[in-house]
């Protein structure tokens, strides 16, 4: 908690909800620390809060007037006692926030979302703990097959951070899995709205600093003599970590062109450098701006608010936006400073009269060293520009206003419209031995129901989970009824948990089981398919995607397919060759091909008719990891364009995508 | 729910079988292994429950002990004390001059604890630790081959007698330590039989049919022709004639292209030759996959030709010598050759008539068919004696079984 915050005291018989708070805190450097910090006094009015750190975070120093703290480990092994206890997850794109990704999952909560992309999140995870593979299974999971050949790719290349970090978000698990969302942008708002559609999204803006009191008055000599900095010339400051999102080649080359049309000036990079990241020392040589050029390293919180005070203009650019709500631009508006950004993301969203907004674009530079020279050259700009800045961050971003919007969450009603989807629980796949003796326990009707079965590879391969309680399965077959009553008797399925449905129906514009009610999607754990390899290709499209779609993350698929031995299709859409990339462009991992020769001797059990001779049978078992399903056409069809997800409108007309 | 009273009963009662091995199951890479998969899977079948005893004369990696672990019911490893072999005789070893105490020692601490109602030991010479069994176990000897007078058949053709051999009499003594003794040929079969008072069945290979599709030729593309074998002193003999045959016929090598697959392609290295040398596949369905046709050009050996089984296993055209077929039932001309050069001119049809390969085909899938069929009926009337057997040393009445399956 900061000293300079007025905040009311609590009595302490005041009985007040609980509400727990995944987020780091000081002295952690990062912003979303001093974020939380700053509205803790509020919500320790409004709520018994307990603050859950990772645990290799540094504790803070102040105990005694915070909230209660806890490590995560303490928080896992006492959880029990927060089951009724609302949670909020502040989520940011850095390392501290690695140890939330795990408890978002088994304690859903409020997540407040700082950065839309969350890319470094989960690199960061599985750099940590490479074991929990949590970038893998991320980009799996957010992009099915796409995303296991974005990885092939990107460790292929050097300069993969360039395409990594900006197009593929990986927020997929956290948004899905929260009760609802705080974005502090509109942007960020309508984005997580359409990513995770059942969850409520909340625009809170990011609030004013505190701190500001203090500095707000601070003549601008004052804090350039206390920095060190001279008093004539124009500062221009760009604030934060130095990154390459950040543009500073930009204000570089736009100052060097300037030079020469501009009073004196200097530009300071006030912010900590990774030069292992993102070297700017050479790009500041070749500018020529060396001697005009100051580059202050890390700053303490009391020297960011002083070289605040001291510039005359900030630049604020960020491209590409990873959708965060810059905290250093809030506090440049609410201390009255001329800022200049790129009008795009979070930033373009500020009202034009508040900052002075460069569309990104071919021209972005010429339009930057425009406006540069504008807010530079003429004084009286900068000071309105300042001044609307100050009375725009007075009137909307008031902590306490803030504070009150969290409260209202909290206690709001509106949570998400459906439960977050249950990840299927641990299949258990019976041994050979478990089968054999399983089949022969069967009842005396067994070789006939096998005979009548019009695929058995999955049998005696064991390719299908056992069943338990609550667990239901889909068995899409010509002959389901035959194939259902096997997976009832060998593999402890329960009847009433098995929805037996014709491959024709299955494939039908409306999908219902044999009592006529719509099947649900994303229900199953386990879905057992068999037909001919030989199928249509459009077909074959939509019942992969028809198989995704019926399964819950983590259920089980299993396809049986046969091809006659001399076949007049010579390599069908779905043969065994293609069995498992097919499954994996379906969403699908952990895939295991089925032979003959791994399983039991049917034979043995039930002696075989001579109808399958000459039929060649392929097994493969898979789990769903991800909802992305994708189908790759053999050939482009003429005339057709590349469509993903949409739904078949007549048969023989071609869907999914032509990649 | 659609289970039968009993059903758990039968699920409770399952037979213990301990199948001792010194060759691993996975990865079924040999013919050996692949026989042992093949026994303990049909026992699996049958109901049995199957431990798995590892005697660990080869390497394994972890992935195929795991594979092992969850292919069986219980899968135990035995480290051997020593790998030195006794030499007991003059011309051969004694039948107990390769059995490792460490085996007894394992046996004993198994049955001290565990019960088992039928015990399988793979070939003879470990036949020494049936002694060890408490005396109501069943017992059983896998031969694999016949161990007996191997020295003097390899020395009639000029060969060493590789791996073990022993005499006929130390051979017999071996066996009569079983109640039943398993022979992979019915000639065998009737060998042992004169060399043994235990009871000797014929059960040949039992890996279920895994029939794969015909190749697509292009037009002008060659006949792609496949030979998957071990480095026994027999396939080397044979395929190197086959290759002195093919070298002298320009003609054929037009039109076909060969690949040699396995052990046997360390016999070929230093020698020149028409082959394309594919070495140690990593699965053996994937070799026949992608041939047109099989072939086993054998000249003389011992057991089970399971080069050729193993080609119309997958459904492949085949073409053979008569001995490369020895125990395998067949009237095809193309299974009967005479020669390497009989052999050389068969290809020679089929490279230049493709129509003929859907029927060869055809052919091989219904002679395995057959011959499988035959190998099951007499691996139930085996199981059905040992478990008579079973039930007959236990004084057990009415222990459940099945012996015909559940049909």
């Amino acid at each position: 908690m900061t000293t300079l915050q007025r905040v009311p005291e609590v009595h302490p018989s005041a009985r007040r909800s609980p509400l727990v708070i995944f987020a780091p805190a000081p002295p952690s450097k990062s912003g979303i620390a001093t974020y939380v910090d700053e509205l803790m006094p509020y919500h320790m009015l409004d709520f018994d809060v307990t603050l859950v750190l990772a645990d290799d975070a540094a504790l803070p120093e102040d105990f005694a007037n915070g909230p209660r703290i806890l490590l995560a480990s303490e928080f896992r092994r006492h959880r029990s006692c927060f089951s009724d206890a609302p949670k909020m997850y502040h989520i940011g794109n850095n390392p501290t926030h690695c140890y939330m990704l795990e408890s978002l999952t088994t304690d859903p909560g409020i997540v407040v979302l700082h950065d839309f992309n969350l890319n470094y999140l989960h690199q960061s995870a599985t750099t940590l703990h490479p074991e929990s593979r949590a970038y893998q299974r991320a980009m799996l999971r957010d992009y099915g097959v796409f995303g296991d050949d974005n990885i092939a790719w990107q460790s292929a290349r050097q300069d993969r951070e360039i395409f990594a970090t900006y197009e593929t978000p990986l927020n997929g698990a956290v948004l899905e899995s929260a009760v609802s969302v705080i974005a502090h942008s509109r942007y960020v708002q309508y984005k997580a709205a359409a990513r995770a559609p059942h969850v409520p999204v909340w625009y809170v803006p990011h609030h004013l600093s505190p701190q500001i009191g203090e500095f707000a008055q601070l003549a601008k000599s004052t804090a350039r003599k206390r920095l060190g900095l001279p008093q004539q010339p124009l500062i221009i400051t760009v604030l934060g970590f130095v990154t390459r999102a950040k543009k500073l080649h930009f204000s570089l080359k736009a100052l060097a062109e300037l030079r020469n049309r501009i009073p004196p000036f200097r530009f300071v990079i006030a912010g900590e450098q990774r030069p292992s990241e993102y070297d700017i020392a050479p790009q500041i040589e070749s500018s020529g701006l060396r001697d005009e050029t100051i580059c202050t390293g890390y700053l303490e919180e009391n020297e960011f608010f002083l070289h605040l005070a001291a510039t005359d203009l900030i630049v604020n650019l960020r491209y590409p936006s990873g959708g965060e709500t810059s905290g250093t631009l809030m506090r440049a508006l609410s201390m009255g400073k001329p800022c200049i950004v790129f009008d795009d993301g979070p930033m373009g969203e500020l009202p034009d009269a508040v900052v002075r907004k460069v569309p990104w674009g071919e021209f972005a530079q010429q339009e930057f060293t425009a406006a540069l020279y504008d807010l530079l050259a003429f004084a009286p700009k900068r000071q309105a520009l300042g001044a609307n800045a100050a009375a725009y961050a007075r009137k909307h971003l008031g902590i306490e206003r803030i504070a009150r919007k969290y409260a209202d969450i909290v206690r709001s009603k509106r949570k998400r419209l459906t439960p977050p989807p249950t990840t299927g629980t641990r299949h258990y796949f019976p041994s050979p031995g478990s089968t054999a003796r399983r089949v022969r326990a069967f009842e005396a009707g067994t070789a006939e129901t096998l005979r009548a079965c019009p695929a058995r590879l999955w049998i005696a391969s064991s390719a299908v989970p056992m069943g338990g309680n609550g667990r239901s399965a889909v068995v899409v077959s010509e002959r389901p009824d035959t194939l259902a009553s096997l997976l009832c008797g060998i593999f402890d399925w329960a009847p009433d948990s098995v929805t037996a449905i014709t491959l024709e129906d299955f494939l039908g514009e409306r999908v219902h089981g044999s009592d006529g009610r719509s099947v649900q999607s994303g229900i199953f754990d386990l879905a057992l398919v068999t037909l001919s390899a030989d199928m249509p290709e459009n077909r074959c499209a939509l019942l992969m995607r028809r198989i995704n779609a019926v399964l819950r993350p983590g259920g089980s698929a299993t396809i049986e397919v046969w091809q006659k031995l001399v076949d007049e299709v010579a390599d069908p859409p779905l043969g065994e060759a293609r069995l498992p990339d097919r499954l994996r462009d379906a969403g699908f991992s952990c895939i295991r091909r089925s032979s003959p020769a791994d399983g039991i001797i049917v034979e043995l059990v039930a002696p075989a008719d001579q109808g399958d001779v000459h039929l060649r049978f392929a097994c493969a078992t898979a789990q769903k990891t991800s909802e992305m399903a994708v189908w790759r056409y053999r050939d482009q069809l003429p005339g057709f364009p590349a469509v993903m997800g949409r739904p078949v409108v007549e048969s023989g007309t071609p869907e999914g995508s032509n990649t | 729910m659609r289970r039968i009273s009993s059903g758990l009963a039968v699920l409770n009662a399952a037979p213990n079988v301990l199948v001792f091995s010194p060759t691993p199951t996975h990865r079924a890479i040999q013919g050996n292994r692949q026989r042992v998969f093949d026994m303990c899977r049909a026992m699996q079948s049958m109901g049995a429950k199957v431990t798995l005893l590892y005697y660990a004369t080869e390497p394994v990696s972890a992935k195929d002990a795991l594979m092992m672990t969850a292919a069986w019911d219980a899968f135990e490893v035995i480290f051997p004390h020593t790998l030195e072999h006794r030499h007991s005789l003059v011309r051969h070893p004694a039948i107990d001059d390769w059995f490792d105490e460490e085996i007894a020692a394992a046996i004993s601490r198994l049955v001290s604890t565990r019960h088992f109602d039928v015990c399988v030991v793979n070939y003879v010479w470990y036949s020494n630790l049936l002694e060890v069994l408490p005396p109501n176990v069943v017992r059983l000897i896998d031969t694999h081959d016949v161990f007996g007078g191997r020295a003097e058949k390899f020395s009639e053709i000029g060969l060493d007698p590789a791996w073990f051999h022993t005499s006929v009499v130390q051979e017999g003594a071996g066996l009569d330590r079983a109640d039943y003794v398993l022979a992979i040929q019915d000639e065998e079969a009737r060998l042992l039989a004169d060399r043994t008072s235990a009871q000797v069945v014929s059960v040949g290979w039992l890996s279920p049919d895994d029939f794969l599709p015909l190749r697509k030729r292009r037009a002008g593309e060659p006949l792609l022709v496949g030979y998957l074998a071990s480095a026994n002193p027999f396939n080397v003999a044979s395929i190197l004639n086959f290759a002195a045959a093919a070298s002298n016929r320009p003609d054929v090598l037009e039109k076909i292209e060969f690949r040699v697959a396995g052990p046997v392609c360390d016999a070929l290295r230093p020698i020149s030759h028409p082959f394309q040398l594919c070495g140690i596949v990593d699965s053996v369905s994937e070799f026949y996959r992608n041939v047109d046709v099989a072939i086993n050009p054998m000249l003389g050996g011992t057991g089970l030709k399971i080069k050729s089984l193993e080609a119309m296993r997958y459904g492949k055209p085949l073409v053979a010598t008569a001995e490369a077929m020895t125990g395998i039932a067949t009237h095809h001309s193309g299974h009967a050759l005479s020669s390497p050069e009989a052999v050389l001119e068969h290809l020679l049809e089929l490279a230049t008539r493709n129509s003929l390969l859907a029927g060869e085909a055809s052919i091989s899938r219904d002679v395995y068919r057959r011959y499988r069929e035959e190998q099951l009926t007499a691996f139930r009337s085996l199981w059905s004696g040992v478990m008579a057997s079973v039930r007959s040393r236990d004084g057990m009445t009415a222990r459940p079984d099945h012996p015909e399956g559940v049909a």
